[in-house]
């Protein structure tokens, strides 16, 4: 602890003394010059966050709440901090060497409190643009390795209700950190399996549906229980990581499937990678090659590279509240409204070039409109239909809540009805944002 | 020692590259008109931002994806054409014995060399049509299928071609969980590149539709409807044919006929014999997956998205899963480690996350029953 401190003050020493040289009147502009600059000295921020940890706590569990919110604190002040000073630090080349060259010797020291150590020379080769030949390819298989005996038997099922998701177990008492739409709401009953075999119950805490995450609190959590540190930090653009979670369901022949891709985008509340992902990977964590959880699955977009995560850091800033068994987030309007398919609630075929309706569900709206089986459908607002197909393609143009007059023959007899189109929820959600993923067992 | 600094830094900024920029009067307005720029930019956005969710919404489908708005650089992805490159001395050896199968003149799998007399392990239902193998130096043969393994969906071709370079396949159990599996193709790198995903295990065989309705009237298997879109209606089924038998197995009964049909997969082919007004028809279909009227299921469509699935991907008696991005079309061919060593032969590409492989001892197993067959 004593060789940290000191280092600090050092390293504040060194950043003033860089500052004081110069008139700081001058950098005004600077702030708008190097903004341009920000993903040079990222890294630097995050190394800053490693500190803090190791200041803070030994081995990065996440159970006690006080300690998260000091470190939350701490990188929060520190990012503060370092928007102010970046541009100035990035100007003073020589200073910014020198803290790099202090950051390094300190991150070897840090390297020690992780579950898995990160060699130097691994490290060199994941900094890397890219990995070159055969002999560094090897050296991220060793770490993959590693880092997946740790990280699968942690990765859990989760059962809640009727949906199945993934979880990832991050601390001995049970803590089980997982995707908001994959609990839904707090309290409710969850079975978590484990990839042991083993089913262990637990019970919803409270979920942020703002970024889609969750907590499950394992009742009666047994003493070997195997769990993983979480990374109170941004992941970097360009980091290998590695997923696990329990695509299409926990099968109960199959370990969870392990996944290696590298970052490829990051924003406050999602990062995206190339780890490939699917229904029922939901809460499953995205694993540094440090071992520890940095993000939990939440949805997929129409390409292979669209796989997003909801970071962690942003996870911890609501942690109590989570933990408080708190639901917010997300209203049920905006889900509602982004994901309705018009329907109107018949069955029927072709028959004779006509269109004839075989079965009226209940209390839908054709069910409603006073539709019965056997009806035929001549026309719809005017235009004929000869075929159910044309039919459905008339109802696929409209919008819940629309309405369309049918004509109708009925035993000889031609009656007109006035039908209000419903909305159900889309197998195939439409938005702006990444498709949500199964909620529903698969 | 630090006046003379500041002068120097000044100094610079008067001698402009054009003398008209000397004067101070000129550098400021300049500073100004690029803050101005910013500003004119960004106060839009962040109008745009602050406005209803609504007009977001109606945007939403013109408006890039959140990752299309930062360029991703083709070295960053992990499958991508840098990270492949590290991998061409690693398959260097296997590109050898490897061939690209044709099938009237497209690409339709890949597969390996297993027999210096010209015998190639490729994947089987790939290969309706005239077959064509084409080898790693550009010499193309004919082929002709002399075994077929149904369960592993594998095929065993011969060409007519002599002291070849051949795999070499060892009985090992495939390797870690975590380790680095490239499919080799044509080129000097890789096709694709991923990670073990899971050990070898079953993988489960799902039900493949053919699409006929039958009259349930008798208990013979007589055809009442062929739905469109399906295998059947692409095999040319029609109405009122009998069923006399699926792949030479008689089907007296509705009930025999569905269980033969319900035992294969989606992507398998199945041979029909048929009785149309009194002739006797042989009718070659292909089973097709989810039933063509229904919508796809959230599970169908997450996995379609982003990557095309191969027809025949469920009921594998024994294959491991990794997580490479590979095309229906480059199936079939080796899968090696970082040791250059085959360690199994891609099967098919089953989902989003998932493509599975057989193992290599598996395979010489294979190869030797098809063989002797």
């Amino acid at each position: 602890m004593p060789e940290i401190v000191v280092f600090q003050a050092l390293l504040g020493a060194l950043m003033l003394a860089g500052l004081l040289e110069d008139n700081i009147r001058t950098y005004r502009w600077q702030v708008h010059l190097y903004s341009s600059a920000f993903f040079e000295w990222n890294w630097l921020l995050r190394d800053w966050q490693v500190a803090y940890r190791a200041v803070a706590g030994k081995n990065g569990t996440q159970s006690d709440p006080e300690l998260v919110a000091v470190r939350r604190d701490c990188c929060f002040g520190m990012r503060a901090l370092l928007s102010v000073l970046a541009p100035m630090i990035y100007r003073r080349m020589r200073v910014l060497f020198l803290c790099a060259i202090g950051i390094c010797s300190m991150n070897a020291w840090v390297c020690a409190a992780d579950p898995i150590v990160l060699p130097a020379q691994v490290e060199k080769v994941v900094e890397q643009r890219y990995p070159r030949n055969v002999e560094q390819l090897r050296l991220i298989q060793q770490q993959v390795q590693q880092v997946a005996k740790l990280a699968r038997p942690a990765t859990v099922g989760v059962l809640v209700g009727q949906g199945a998701g993934s979880g990832v177990i991050v601390s001995a008492d049970g803590l089980v950190l997982t995707a908001g739409h994959v609990i839904g709401k707090a309290n409710r009953r969850a079975t978590l399996l484990l990839p042991d075999g083993r089913r262990l119950r637990g019970r919803t805490l409270g979920a942020n549906h703002e970024i889609d995450a969750g907590m499950v609190q394992i009742e009666n959590p047994p003493a070997d229980l195997p769990f993983l540190p979480i990374a109170p930090m941004l992941p970097k653009i360009g980091e290998w990581v590695v997923t696990t979670g329990q695509p299409g369901g926990t099968l109960d022949d199959r370990a969870p499937p392990l996944r290696l891709g590298r970052v490829l985008g990051v924003d406050d509340d999602w990062v995206c990678t190339d780890c490939t992902l699917v229904g029922g990977d939901s809460g499953g964590p995205l694993v540094n090659l440090r071992g520890e959880v940095m993000a939990v699955h939440s949805s997929i977009g129409p390409d292979i590279v669209y796989n997003f995560h909801v970071p962690v850091v942003e996870i911890q800033k609501g942690w109590q509240r989570l933990l408080a068994g708190e639901v917010w987030g997300g209203s049920d309007e905006t889900l509602v409204s982004t994901t309705m398919r018009p329907i109107i609630g018949v069955a029927g075929r072709e028959e004779n070039g006509q269109c004839l309706i075989s079965h009226v569900f209940p209390s839908l709206p054709a069910d409603e409109a006073g539709m019965r089986s056997g009806d035929v459908v001549q026309s719809v607002d005017g235009d004929n239909v000869t075929s159910f197909d044309e039919l459905s393609a008339k109802v696929l143009e409209k919008q819940p809540g629309q309405t369309m007059r049918l004509q109708i023959g009925r035993s000889g007899a031609t009656i007109e009805v006035d039908v209000v189109i419903a909305g159900i929820r889309r197998p195939v959600p439409r938005g702006d944002r990444a498709e949500s993923e199964s909620r529903e067992r698969p | 020692m630090r006046v003379v600094k500041i002068l120097k830094h000044d100094e610079t900024k008067k001698r402009g590259v054009l003398p008209v920029f000397r004067s101070r009067c000129f550098v400021v307005p300049l500073w100004f008109v690029s803050w101005i720029v910013l500003v004119a930019i960004s106060v839009p956005i962040a109008a745009q931002e602050t406005g209803p969710l609504r007009e977001w919404e109606k945007l939403a489908d013109s408006r890039p994806f959140p990752t299309e708005r930062i360029t991703i650089p083709k070295w960053r992805l992990t499958s991508g054409p840098h990270v492949r490159s590290a991998f061409r001395d690693v398959i260097a050896e296997t590109r050898r014995a490897t061939v690209r199968v044709r099938t009237d003149g497209r690409d339709t799998a890949l597969g390996g060399i297993v027999g210096a007399d010209g015998l190639i392990l490729t994947k089987a239902s790939r290969l309706p049509g005239a077959i064509t193998c084409r080898l790693a130096d550009q010499r193309e043969f004919q082929a002709k299928i002399v075994g077929v393994d149904r369960d592993y969906d594998l095929a065993l071709l011969k060409i007519d071609a002599r002291q070849l370079p051949i795999l070499t396949l060892k009985k090992l159990s495939p390797p870690d969980v975590g380790a680095w599996l490239a499919t080799v193709g044509m080129k000097r790198g890789p096709e694709a590149v991923g990670v073990m995903s899971v050990g070898p295990r079953e993988i489960w065989h799902r039900s493949g539709t053919l699409g006929v309705g039958l009259d349930d009237q008798t208990s013979r298997p007589i055809i009442v409807r062929v739905f469109p879109h399906t295998g059947a209606e692409e095999a040319g089924l029609q109405r009122d044919d009998l069923v006399l038998s699926v792949n030479n197995q008689p089907t007296p009964t509705r009930e025999e006929f569905v269980r033969r049909v319900r035992e294969h997969s989606p992507g398998d082919p199945l041979k029909l014999q048929v009785r149309r007004n009194g002739e006797t028809l042989d009718i070659a279909a292909m089973l097709k997956g989810r039933r063509p009227w229904r919508l796809p299921t959230r599970e169908e469509f997450q996995n379609q998205l982003g990557s095309v699935l191969s027809q025949r991907r469920f009921g594998f008696p024994s294959a491991f899963q990794h997580d490479t991005v590979i095309k229906p079309s480059d199936c079939g061919g080796p899968v090696v480690d970082l040791d250059g060593q085959v360690v199994g032969f891609n099967l098919a590409r089953a989902g989003r996350t998932e493509t599975y492989a057989v193992p290599a001892d598996v395979a010489v197993g294979l190869i030797e029953s098809m063989k002797a067959h």
